[in-house]
């Protein structure tokens, strides 16, 4: 009797080590293979995006039938449809943060405390959402008059929001530009070592050339720089519309630097090509 | 004394002469305890260790190769010497500037803020 019940203990005991185990590696993988779950949070937030269509589409209808009929049944499925419509809202507005949030992350060459105080403004919204969907789903029987209060809740952000994201937006495409012009420079030096190692080329005329590149390097960065202007009037910024319309200028800007190093990058071919002849 | 007494005779536990059974039966017990022991052990450390990944995923720790503590590459002007230790391949290295170039996309349609109707309450009251 005793011997089977110490038996037993040895079996649980292995049983557990390896649950443990498996709840650790779980755990580890789950904090670091960031990119699989960013391309689940991705497809997550398109996924209750056409949820919502969905659900927009039963609201209006709704909304539609309870105007024209104004009957108790009419009303009660436009609650209904109101309060799918309203939870669906906040959970597309939560998935859309925490893309944004994931992808600030893994872009490198974004100021270090602007990315920080991006992703911590990001995730308070996202744990208010949340509490918002959680506090929305529990709801029985609403009226439309709890419903109009609660919308309320989120419409009067709405200013907020967008600059929040029009803000990690332009950090992210000021990031990807700041990193490719550094490899931009990196090829320049890579060049000009080059140069240097060839005297019997045409010295003179590719060290021209690459004063072309250069200059062009320059052009682009000074463009990089202008986006960056157009970035802190973006953080002042006070409507939504606003921050939108310094975005779109900083994505101008960034277009002219882009332009800049794919014509800088056929003259660098240009210049390694004759190098090698 | 002890050589006169015989193996039936000596007795190890203070005068009582126990049989060999009882004898296992009082170390099973201890067997057990300590495995006991070195599961909740297990439990605890497994317990901590999770809090310990928890905290650092609260407080936004990166586990990108990019660390936020690190300055990033663009602080730094490339020298030749550094980029001769990585790849001094002029070509490989055009080649892959041209295919991030391109696929730098900065539109970022795909992330614009959704479409979402926010008239909820106006359109209603209306």
């Amino acid at each position: 009797m005793q011997k089977i019940k110490i038996w037993q203990i040895k079996k649980y005991h292995k049983f557990f080590c390896l649950l443990g185990l498996e709840v650790f590696t779980f755990c580890f993988l789950f904090l670091t293979t960031r990119p699989l779950f960013a391309q689940n949070e991705i497809s997550d937030y398109q996924y209750q995006n056409e949820k919502y269509r969905e659900a927009y589409q039963v609201y209006l209808k709704t909304r539609e039938a309870y105007l024209k009929y104004q009957t108790l049944t009419s009303q009660t499925d436009f609650n209904k449809a109101s309060q799918d419509f309203l939870y669906l809202r906040a959970k597309v507005l939560r998935n859309y943060f925490q893309v944004i949030k994931k992808i600030l992350r893994e872009t490198v060459d974004i100021e270090p405390n602007q990315r920080q105080a991006l992703i911590l403004a990001l995730d308070r919204e996202i744990d208010s959402l949340e509490a918002y969907e959680n506090q929305l789903q529990n709801l029985q029987q609403p009226t439309l008059n709890d419903l109009w209060e609660i919308s309320l809740r989120v419409e009067r952000r709405v200013n907020f929001y967008k600059k929040l994201a029009y803000q990690s937006l332009a950090n992210i495409i000021l990031g990807r530009m700041r990193s490719l012009n550094s490899e931009s420079v990196a090829i320049n030096f890579l060049l000009e070592e080059k140069i240097k190692n060839n005297p019997d080329k045409e010295v003179t005329l590719l060290n021209q050339w690459l004063q072309t590149v250069r200059d062009k390097t320059y052009q682009s960065q000074k463009n990089l720089e202008k986006a960056e202007n157009y970035l802190e009037l973006l953080n002042k910024s006070e409507t939504g519309q606003d921050a939108y319309n310094f975005y779109l200028k900083i994505q101008e800007e960034l277009g002219k630097a882009k332009a800049g190093f794919l014509e800088n990058l056929n003259f660098q071919r240009e210049i390694l090509i004759t190098i090698k002849e | 004394m002890r050589e006169n007494l015989s193996s039936e005779e000596f007795t190890p536990f203070g005068g009582e002469n126990l049989p060999f059974k009882e004898i296992e039966k009082e170390e099973l017990p201890r067997e057990e305890k300590n495995i006991k022991f070195k599961f909740f052990l297990m439990i605890f450390i497994i317990f901590i260790s999770f809090i310990f990944l928890l905290t650092l995923k609260r407080q936004n720790f990166n586990f990108s190769p990019q660390p936020s503590w690190l300055p990033s590459p663009a602080h730094f002007s490339p020298s030749p010497t550094a980029t001769g230790l990585v790849n001094n391949n002029i070509e490989e290295k055009i080649d892959l500037f041209e295919k991030k170039l391109k696929e730098t996309d900065l539109q970022q349609t795909e992330f614009s803020f959704p479409l979402l109707d926010f008239a909820f309450s106006i359109g209603t009251k209306q």
